[in-house]
């Protein structure tokens, strides 16, 4: 194949010119960004999906707010599967240290069915198991040991009852990196639970069925049990993984998938200059070819397979650093992560590399297509040059291989397709802005002389590329500074809004003969509660008239007065029955309007098999960041009061105060202590890691933008070097030149900055007001750190590739020129 | 060999229809040497694209070794190129990015020649080039460029060889340095030589002289040469 050993010898000697390596960094940068996001998002899918019964320690698992009916677990154990149970539940372990809530998994015979616990023992042995502590001992999260100060071997009080600590989890399937697990975990042997005297009537206790066996086996009672259960009932199967952290992480990873699209798309812009000035720059090559007795095939074909070369091998080196690099994003959110992920597979890598060959024909393709229509006659008549091609059908080929990637890495048409049209018309407007912004900054160009002005015309007369750069740039930096601004202001902001004395603590699953004792608890030690409430779960059944549906159970509550932080919004707020003699009740109104619900409708209510009813005869707003007990249905009566309920109440305790807790668990060992700074603190934490990983994409982002920079220049290049060797031959001094490209690359900068810094204002003013309700004021640091990091990323990047310009002797331009 | 006959070449042009060449028809055998003269704007350049397939005639018609190059389409007249034909520029035309040797071994990996390293080398020691064969044309003075261009132009071997002002950009001494390697190397391979020039003592270095004055073939003259 003469043309493949003449494509490798040119590709080679192209290599060497140095005229591809903007090329070939472009896609390097595209290809490792998208391949980073694709080795993630297969490690946590493989994770998810195909290991999913070890992930979530079973093949099918069921849970339920109470006791499965015996013919369900009869019937999986004769059908021949192996059937586990366990309890989840709620409750404060103590040490003499210190306290804290932890979520209790009592485990009858073992867990989990499938896959392993990790646990560290004493003497620091490491085991994956899967059985139950021995009676009288527990074991425990890391997070657990720290806040209890606590070693193996030391004691713990669950309950009323004290246990040994034997060993600590290091990973439990289906429970994710320890950041997404609010509550630290405790595991014991289902036979102590008595012992800790928690569980009472009206606690929150979760019972957890894990089955495992063959898989038919498995789907038939699957099926089965999917006709049995109802809504209070959950039923995850191998595939469906977990469905809140698979959300999570979903979310995380359509964010990151977003971001490397967005430097693909930059990375193409780069891609399709460089590739046209490469293409214009072998119009002589092709020409002699053709002359050479070439046909017009074999001309593209070399071309063709000098693309495809470049494209391998950079896809290739691109799959490798996408490799590396997503290791790195695992290891910035590895506390959200589940614990030993598997390794992705060789699939992933061939993606990258697909990818990038994708990428490089959608975006190059379109400009070497012309070097085969090079006419044979350019060898005598230079001016000849091929037709440029219909612009339609170069954006079309464009447009739809970033189309197939994108479909490709999110396998979701109608969001492609909304990223396209969306895109297009975003694309559109902000390009008109850009332009608007580049128009302002040329505005001053009478007002300056010498150097200076030369690099505003420079500017100007590039103002095709100078629109991009403002437009790549700015949006790098938009979405950057936006990250950090909600990662640093927003969560300080709500903070600051709310009042000083806003509770931060909870308490649930108060024994309803424990309130009066611990009202006067409270009263004693002068901590002003937000009123004790009673708590009982109930299913709901809606009139025929209602539109919406309530897909769970709700905890609905009694009080014979509206509390404080409520308002009435329609109707009256009676203890007394209505005319039709059931008792009143109160809902709250966006669940009342979500419903489709109105004054006078009659509600049924089932707690635990009893029913009873219910007519709505007032309608409340609740301001749900009170951090006060809120209710969606109220009885205004006692009418209930007989239903098993367990109570709860918030209070605000100030940091120094906080000692005063332990009394409380002492008094109350039973109840579950929410405190909600911590939680609000871990919730800083995984803003701040989630928008560190989605920063580090965004770094691809900005590399893209500066591999626009360089292709612009580098396609400006032959201009610039004429300008310049006029200039020099005219007697321009060095310095003369360096000013002028100085002062066009910190202009763009400028410009770019300043529209990022508008955008981030402008988003997040729609954000605070539309979205948080939050007051919004203006960031001055934002009108400051946009502009300034546009002219030194700008500043930098543009006179390093544009030195050339300045030091090349003007003789020897000359002779390049010519 | 080459027959020509009532060759015209018509362009449009914004101001209208403009006659480059009419009514030409000459005659050149095998081996012999062409030189094509006239002012600049005669029509000598487009007469030497016709000639090599590079363009198409209006009127007239070409035959060259029995084949009417009208009946050829542009991958026929690729091959025909391939084949038979060899250029030597006024510029060179050298890849920049190609050694000496490489630049020389083109038509012959073109032609998918298993040897063309080898042949390469030969032909540069031919032109007086055996030290260079590693430098690209930047590192080369312009008559050593157009001798790798003649070396190159030798190397498939052709039965014509089309030269455009081959000493155009070149001081007079390695002008002629340049010609007289070229005409030895026209002599020992027995190729037909059609050479576009300026240069009336180069032209005079030829077997036949065609005149050309504003597109039109005013003087076919047999010089001493023949």
């Amino acid at each position: 194949m003469p043309s493949i050993k003449l494509a490798w010898k040119l590709l080679r000697r192209d290599w060497a010119g140095g005229e591809l390596k903007i090329l070939i960094l472009a896609l390097l940068v595209a290809v490792t960004g998208v391949s980073s996001i694709n080795f993630f998002s297969e490690r946590i899918r493989i994770a998810m999906v195909e290991e999913s019964s070890t992930f979530i320690g079973a093949d099918l698992q069921l849970t339920g707010s109470r006791a499965a009916p015996e013919e369900w677990v009869n019937r999986a154990e004769q059908a021949g599967l192996t059937v586990a149970k366990s309890v989840l539940f709620a409750s404060v372990v103590a040490s003499d240290e210190d306290f804290q809530l932890a979520s209790v998994r009592s485990v009858e015979t073992v867990f989990p069915i499938k896959g392993s616990l990790k646990l560290l023992a004493a003497n620091d042995t490491e085991s994956q198991i899967n059985y139950k502590p021995e009676r009288g001992e527990v074991w425990a999260d890391e997070r657990l040991f720290k806040k209890l100060k606590v070693k193996i071997g030391d004691t713990v009080e669950v309950g009323v009852y004290e246990f040994r600590v034997s060993g600590v989890i290091e990973s439990e399937p289906g429970r994710g990196g320890s950041l997404l697990s609010f509550i630290p975990r405790l595991v014991m042997n289902d036979a102590d639970v008595p012992l800790t005297e928690v569980i009472q009537p009206g606690s929150r206790i979760s019972w957890q069925y894990q089955f495992a066996g063959e898989r038919d086996t498995i789907n038939d009672y699957s099926n089965w049990l999917g006709e049995q259960v109802n809504s209070t009932w959950s039923v995850v199967g191998g595939s469906e993984g977990v469905p809140n952290l698979e959300r999570t992480l979903n979310r995380a990873q359509s964010f990151l998938s977003l971001a490397s699209l967005g430097s693909l798309l930059l990375a193409g812009i780069a891609i399709a200059m460089v590739a046209n000035r490469y293409a214009e720059h072998h119009f002589d090559h092709a020409a002699l070819l053709r002359c050479f007795g070439a046909s017009q095939a074999l001309v593209l074909k070399i071309y063709a397979a000098n693309l495809f070369a470049l494209g391998l091998l950079t896809s290739i080196a691109g799959g490798v650093t996408g490799y590396l690099v997503h290791l790195g994003l695992v290891g910035l959110m590895q506390s959200m992560l589940p614990a030993n992920l598997p390794q992705p597979g060789i699939e992933s890598f061939f993606i990258a590399i697909v990818t990038g060959l994708i990428a490089l024909t959608g975006f190059a393709l379109p400009a070497l297509i012309r070097l085969g229509a090079v006419p044979p006659l350019r060898v005598l008549r230079r001016e000849l040059s091929p037709v440029t091609l219909n612009s339609y059908a170069t954006y079309g080929l464009t447009v739809i291989s970033i189309g197939l990637i994108m479909w490709w890495q999110t396998s979701d048409i109608q969001m492609v397709a909304i990223l396209l049209v969306g895109g297009g018309i975003a694309g559109f407007l902000l390009t008109f802005i850009a332009r608007l912004f580049l128009k302002m900054g040329l505005f001053f160009q009478t007002y300056m002389t010498g150097s200076v002005r030369f690099g505003f015309s420079q500017l100007a007369r590039h103002d095709k590329a100078s629109t991009i750069q403002i437009l790549a740039f700015g949006l790098a930096l938009l979405v950057m500074m936006l990250i950090l601004l909600l990662r640093n202001d927003l969560l300080d902001t709500w903070r600051s809004k709310l009042a000083d004395d806003t509770p931060n603590h909870f308490i649930v699953n108060i024994e309803a003969s424990d309130t009066a004792a611990m009202e006067t608890f409270f009263d004693q030690k002068n901590i002003k509660t937000s009123g004790l409430f009673p708590m009982i779960r109930s299913r709901i059944n809606l009139p025929q008239t209602a539109t919406g549906k309530v897909g769970r159970e709700v905890n609905i509550t009694w009080s014979e007065n509206m509390p404080k932080h409520n308002k009435l919004e329609q109707g009256v707020w009676s203890p007394q029955s209505t005319e039709t003699g059931l008792p009143a009740i109160s809902l709250e109104q966006s669940f009342l309007e979500r419903l489709g619900l109105n004054l006078g409708d009659v509600l049924e209510f089932d707690t635990g098999g009893r029913t009873y009813k219910g007519e709505i005869t007032s309608i409340r707003s609740v301001k749900w960041d009170s951090f006060k007990p809120n209710f969606v249905v109220m009885f205004t009566s006692d009418a209930i009061k007989d239903m098993p309920a367990n109570w709860m109440t918030s209070f605000y305790l100030a940091g120094e105060d906080k000692k005063q807790l332990s009394g409380l668990i002492e008094l109350f060992p039973a109840v579950s202590l929410f405190e909600l700074d911590a939680i609000m603190q871990q919730v800083q934490r995984i803003i701040e890691q989630l928008s560190l990983a989605v920063e580090y994409i965004l770094l691809f982002v900005i590399l893209a933008g500066i591999m626009v920079l360089l292709a612009t220049i580098q396609s400006t290049m032959d201009e610039r070097m004429f300008e310049s060797t006029v200039l020099r031959t005219l007697g321009a001094s060095k310095s003369y030149l360096r000013n002028s490209l100085m002062t066009e690359f910190s202009l763009l900068g400028l410009l770019a900055g300043l529209m990022a810094s508008a955008g981030t204002e402008l988003v997040a003013f729609g954000l605070y007001e539309y979205a948080f309700d939050l007051p919004f004021s203006l960031h001055g640091w934002l009108w400051v750190a946009g502009p300034l990091s546009g002219i030194i990323i700008i500043s930098v990047a543009g006179n390093m590739a544009a030195r050339s310009v300045i030091s090349r002797p003007p003789m020897s331009s000359f002779r390049e020129i010519q | 060999m080459i027959k020509v006959k009532d060759l015209g070449k018509l362009v449009t042009t914004q101001e209208g229809e403009l006659n480059i060449l009419r009514d030409i028809t000459f005659d050149i055998a095998k081996g012999e040497s062409v030189a094509v003269t006239g002012e600049s704007g005669s029509g000598k350049s487009t007469l030497l694209s016709l000639l090599a397939g590079l363009d198409q005639p209006s009127a007239g018609s070409i035959t060259i070794d029995d084949q009417l190059l009208a009946d050829l389409d542009e991958d026929g007249l690729a091959a025909f190129r391939a084949q038979r034909v060899g250029f030597v520029f006024q510029s060179f035309h050298l890849l920049a990015s190609l050694t000496a040797l490489e630049n020389v071994m083109l038509p012959l990996d073109l032609a998918g020649e298993s040897d063309a390293k080898q042949q390469a080398n030969i032909l540069l020691n031919q032109v007086g080039l055996k030290e260079r064969v590693t430098h690209y044309p930047k590192q080369l003075s312009g008559g050593e460029q157009q001798r790798v261009a003649i070396a190159r132009a030798f190397a498939s071997n052709p039965s014509i060889l089309f030269a455009d002002e081959p000493t155009g950009n070149l001081d007079s001494k390695t002008g002629k340095t340049v010609a007289d390697l070229l005409f030895k190397l026209n002599k020992e391979r027995e190729t037909t030589l059609v050479l576009v020039t300026h240069d009336e003592k180069l032209a005079l270095r030829c077997d036949h002289q065609l005149i050309l004055e504003a597109g039109r073939l005013i003087e076919d003259k047999v010089l001493v040469n023949a």
